[in-house]
């Protein structure tokens, strides 16, 4: 019998105890949000020219600070940074009890910035520390020296048709002022995070070579999924110039 | 009935008066020792009454199932073995010299309403320099290996009430109640492990195979261990190296690990040479990258590829050898080791700094090890000493412990400039030397426990980035224990601790560079001084009647926090965020109530455990809503990594919760087992919870064994068994913490031994090659699942 009395004294302490939550402090657990982040002139911009960089941040309570961050985005997360690219970023800090805020300010790409693809990224935070989502743009800056692609193509800014098992004869024309140093196609999803259905490699090591004009064949293999794809051809030249071109495929 | 009630209460007394007289006279005694195993599973049974019929000698074996008594002289003798539920075992020897008897007890089909002799556990053992009132979970070699773990830390995580926080493969620390890092003390030998001072996620370097027993105390039934613990103690223990009698020993093993193409060896070899036993323990292990079944994670709004369904760069290698020697004088045992545990592992690529800064593409190499990856090395010399026999027991411990790790990084990934080719990011050096001793005496109807404990420590600091300062420790505690047998049925038990520190942190003033300038010297940590006292006591008591045990304490938990949360103040790569620590910080405290209650008979074992515990003060890692910058002529630079910081504060805490596990044997070789586990963590100050809480979990499991008794000849010892685990999803998250997803896991596992030499076991885990989500994992921060299905075998060789 004597058991059940000494089951009985933690059970009584532990309801006596959990009984004795306090709820007068309510924590808040909403996450600020980046509500816009915009780039002027459709996000591409040349070298040694100005854009306009837009954000909207807001929070439930009150804001605490936000950064924006801008790094290259050249091989898709690919290779360490190098420092001639075009690289910013900045930390905001709201103050009080700012329950909205806007961002804008004109940033100036310099000269000698590669051009290529770069990610324009901004997180905030609230005062209580919740973290937003990020929020993440594309940013595409030009230069009158980068590589130019070029391929014949039936009509532009129409897609492909490739029957699985079969293949598409793309003629292909990519030319540089100095010298190019990769032309690469992928065939691949739209996310780009599952297995490539073709993928073609032209290295060129030579220092003078300014024009890559060939007949490409991109093969579909029979067991592939039917879908949409994207073909990007992407072309760097030996100063770190990068050009993307996507192609809308349809895989049936 | 009356009889086997006097029996009852007599028979301890009458073991301890067999050992004071063994003890008093000394003249031509002969020791007796061996092991009591269960006929059917081998598996140890504590508690068996071992004895000689007239005159009477005695012992009553351990949790590895181990007993030992001495003879008053040599002589012919019968010995029984008695155990309720088991047929007593009875054989006729001769002893002229100290011997070993081992016995096989056999279950009797129909014991429940047999004889209720009661045997009061541990009332004549003090060897364990535990606790009378507070239980713990032991388990032995044998049972660990059949878990098939990757370490000592993961084979406890199969218990209830103990998980493990990974990170990767082989990465692992025990989480015991949902409470772990430096809350957690793992001894070993009586030493407590160093390495916890670095921040929380650093696994513990321990070899595998000179880990005997592995006891796991929780709660605050740990007052003789140290200032830390608050949440529990695991105290892993090597025996004797040699079996009793022989001159001999040899063990090995060979292991494969499909999830990770994992190769490991293990030997352990011992010789007597004179009175000294000289052992050499090795290990060795090479895996690669392993599989997850995914194809891709997110990091921070990005979809990025694990291609192949591998985890770059996840790969390592570990080499572990240990150098013993053992030797009895009149009155001691000694121990004396050196070893060496050495560990480098990759960390996946997208797991450290900002994914974009590494290459995820595959290398064409699975075994590779890239960078960034981690060297971990542990050294250690220990010297032990123990007279565990008469009624004053005495245990001395004396060791150095060296901890080396370097994180190796690309310095450009953290601001550096291009040319700038250091890769050593983090260089942690920490050396410690203890010293304690400890008694345990019985007097009369009290047990009394007492000791004393020292501890220097000096840490340094290298490597372009920063974690912690350089510093000084110096730790002192004492403590005293006693309890009482109030009657047969209860015992009680108090005790106190009271530990100082004082300690030194070095100034640490480093270049700090941004996008790839130097912009100049500055101070990451100043120069401080501080001491703290400590002071932890429990008071408890416990029931044992018959078949039931239980124990209800109460205590007073106190930890002396580490260096970690007084003084980082650096980016944390993998936590994804910068952690800043306090030196204001007070010492954490709490009040806790534990109650365990266990009944074993050889058809039911149930055991559970409830908790609660109220921290006044919990020390928890608090976002500051803050980006990590850098003030310095008047400029603000953020650092490379746009990390928040995570703030080292103190609030009251609430921490319960329970567990229990009921063991039934269907028939005399088939075993059915269920049970479930939950704890709560809540921050009483702002209602929210504590982020790493574990999900509760379920499980069933159904262990069938199968022995042919041919001897030395054939396959023989089947086990097979089947484990179902269900973790519940976990909902209750701190703040930026993401909720997990519940899952199931089944996982199967067959031994058998071939002769008396040779065994084989095959355990197959995630069996379904679920993709899961573990909540306590690092890599749940970025959505990267946990290893798939992972077929394991192993090869022992015994001598």
């Amino acid at each position: 019998m004597k058991i059940r009395y000494l089951l009985a004294i933690p059970l009584v302490g532990a309801l006596f105890l959990t009984a004795c939550k306090d709820d007068d402090g309510v924590t808040d657990t909403i996450k600020p949000v980046v509500e816009e982040l915009t780039i002027s002139n459709d996000a591409h911009v040349w070298a040694d020219s100005s854009f306009v960089l837009s954000a909207f941040f807001t929070d439930n309570i009150a804001l605490s600070e936000a950064r924006i961050d801008i790094h290259q985005n050249f091989d898709v997360h690919s290779h360490q940074k190098f420092y001639s690219f075009f690289e910013w970023e900045k930390i905001i800090s709201f103050p009080g009890e700012t329950r909205s805020s806007e961002f804008d300010d004109t940033l100036h790409v310099p000269a000698g910035s590669k051009a290529g693809p770069y990610h324009v990224e901004a997180i905030v935070l609230d005062l209580t520390g919740n973290q937003s989502d990020p929020e993440i743009i594309e940013l595409i800056v030009l230069r009158p020296d980068q590589p130019v692609i070029d391929y014949d193509f039936p009509s532009p800014g129409d897609y492909i048709e490739i029957n699985r098992g079969a293949q598409y004869e793309l003629n292909l024309h990519i030319s540089d002022e100095t010298d190019l140093a990769e032309v690469i196609l992928v065939l691949q999803k739209h996310d780009g995070h599952t297995e490539p259905l073709y993928e073609e490699h032209h290295p060129l090591d030579g220092s003078n070579d300014v024009l890559l004009q060939q007949k490409s064949y991109i093969k579909v293999p029979s067991g592939a999924t039917t879908g949409t794809y994207e073909l990007v051809v992407s072309a760097k030249d030996s100063d770190g110039n990068l050009s993307l071109d996507e192609i809308e495929v349809l895989v049936k | 009935m009356k009889l086997k009630y006097s029996l009852s209460r007599r028979k301890p007394a009458l073991a301890l008066l067999a050992v004071l007289l063994s003890v008093s006279t000394g003249m031509a005694q002969v020791r007796v020792s061996g092991t009591v195993t269960d006929a059917a599973t081998g598996e140890p049974l504590a508690g068996v009454w071992v004895h000689t019929e007239s005159p009477l000698f005695g012992g009553i074996s351990d949790a590895t199932g181990h007993y030992a008594f001495v003879l008053n002289e040599a002589g012919t003798y019968r010995f029984h073995a008695e155990f309720t539920g088991y047929e007593q075992s009875i054989v006729k020897i001769t002893v002229l010299k100290d011997t070993v008897i081992h016995f096989g007890l056999h279950y009797q089909t129909r014991t429940e309403e047999l004889s209720q002799v009661v045997i009061h556990w541990k009332r004549s053992n003090l060897s364990g320099y535990g606790s009378d009132v507070s239980e713990a979970t032991t388990r032995n070699r044998q049972q660990l290996e059949e878990l098939a773990a990757d370490n000592m830390i993961e084979a406890l995580a199969g218990l209830p009430g103990i998980k493990t926080l990974n990170t990767g493969v082989g990465i692992n620390k025990p989480v015991i109640h949902g409470l772990s890092g430096s809350r957690i003390s793992v001894i070993e030998d009586g030493i407590r492990q160093e390495e916890q001072q670095w921040g929380g996620d650093h696994g513990v370097n321990l070899m595998n195979i000179t880990t005997d027993v592995v006891s796991v105390y929780t709660g605050a039934a740990t007052l003789i261990y140290g200032s830390g613990g608050s949440g529990g103690v695991v105290v892993m223990e090597s025996g004797n190296m040699l079996k009793d009698s022989s001159r001999t020993g040899f063990a090995a093993a060979v292991e494969g690990r499909s999830v990770n193409n994992h190769l490991n060896y293990g030997f352990r070899y011992a010789q007597k040479i004179g009175k000294v036993t000289v052992g050499w323990y090795s290990e060795g292990a090479t895996f690669g990258d392993y599989k997850v079944p995914a194809e891709q994670f997110n990091y921070l709004g990005y979809t990025l590829p694990i291609t192949d369904g591998v985890l770059k760069n996840t790969a390592g290698r570990r080499l572990n050898n240990r150098l013993a020697f053992q030797w009895q004088s009149k009155k001691f045992e000694h121990h004396a080791y050196l070893s060496s545990f050495n560990q480098k592992t990759g960390f996946f690529t997208g797991a450290i700094g900002s994914p974009a800064t590494y290459d995820l593409s595959p290398d064409g190499d699975y075994r590779n090890i890239d960078l960034p990856y981690q060297l971990s090395t542990h050294q250690k010399l220990l010297y032990r000493s123990e007279k565990n026999e008469g009624i004053r027991q005495v245990r001395i411990e004396v060791a150095g412990q060296y901890n080396l790790r370097k994180e190796m990084s690309r310095p450009h990934a953290h601001g550096r400039p291009a040319d700038f080719d250091e890769t050593l990011a983090l260089d942690l050096k920490l050396m410690t030397w203890s010293a304690n001793l400890r008694l345990a005496e019985v007097r009369k109807r009290f047990n009394f426990r007492y000791g004393i404990q020292t501890m220097y420590q000096e840490n340094r600091m290298g490597g372009f980035e920063f974690l912690i300062p350089a510093y000084r420790w110096f730790e002192g505690g004492v403590y005293g224990m006693v309890s009482r047998e109030i009657n047969h049925l209860w015992v009680a038990e108090a005790g106190t601790r009271l530990d100082a520190v004082s300690f030194n942190s070095k100034e640490a003033v480093l270049p700090f560079y941004y996008r790839g300038e130097y912009i100049g010297d500055v101070l990451r940590s100043q120069n401080s001084n501080g001491q703290k006292i400590n002071f932890a006591a429990k008071a408890g008591i416990k029931y044992e009647h018959g078949r039931w045990r239980s124990s209800l304490f109460a205590s007073r938990s106190g930890r002396i926090l580490n260096m970690a949360e007084l003084a980082s103040n650096g980016m944390h790569h993998g936590a994804f965020r910068f952690e800043r620590g306090n030196t204001a910080l007070k010492p954490e405290s709490g009040l806790q109530l534990n109650w365990t209650v266990n009944r074993k008979s050889p058809r039911w074992e149930l055991n559970a455990e409830m908790y609660y515990h109220y921290f006044f003060n919990f020390v928890y890692l608090a976002p500051s809503g803050r980006f990590a910058t850098l003030e310095t002529n008047g400029e603000i630079y953020p650092f490379p990594e746009p990390g928040q910081v995570y703030e080292y504060r103190q609030s009251p805490v609430l921490h319960y919760g329970g567990e229990g596990w009921l063991r039934y044997r269907i028939l005399f070789n088939v075993f059915v087992e269920g049970g479930g586990d939950y704890v709560y963590l809540r921050n009483n100050e702002n209602s929210q919870p504590l982020p790493f809480t574990p999900p509760a979990s379920v499980f069933l499991k159904t262990k069938i064994y199968y022995n042919r008794s041919t001897g030395n000849r054939g396959f023989d010892h089947f086990r097979f068994e089947v484990t179902g685990r269900h973790v519940l999803s976990q909902n209750q998250v701190a703040i930026n913490e993401l909720p997990t997803p519940g899952y199931f896991l089944l996982r199967a596992s067959m031994s058998m031994n071939y002769g008396k030499k040779w065994n084989v076991l095959v355990t197959g885990q995630n069996l379904l090659n679920r993709t899961y989500l573990s909540h306590l994992s690092r890599y749940r921060l970025i959505n990267v699942p946990e290893p798939g299905r992972n077929i394991i075998l192993k090869i022992r060789f015994t001598l």
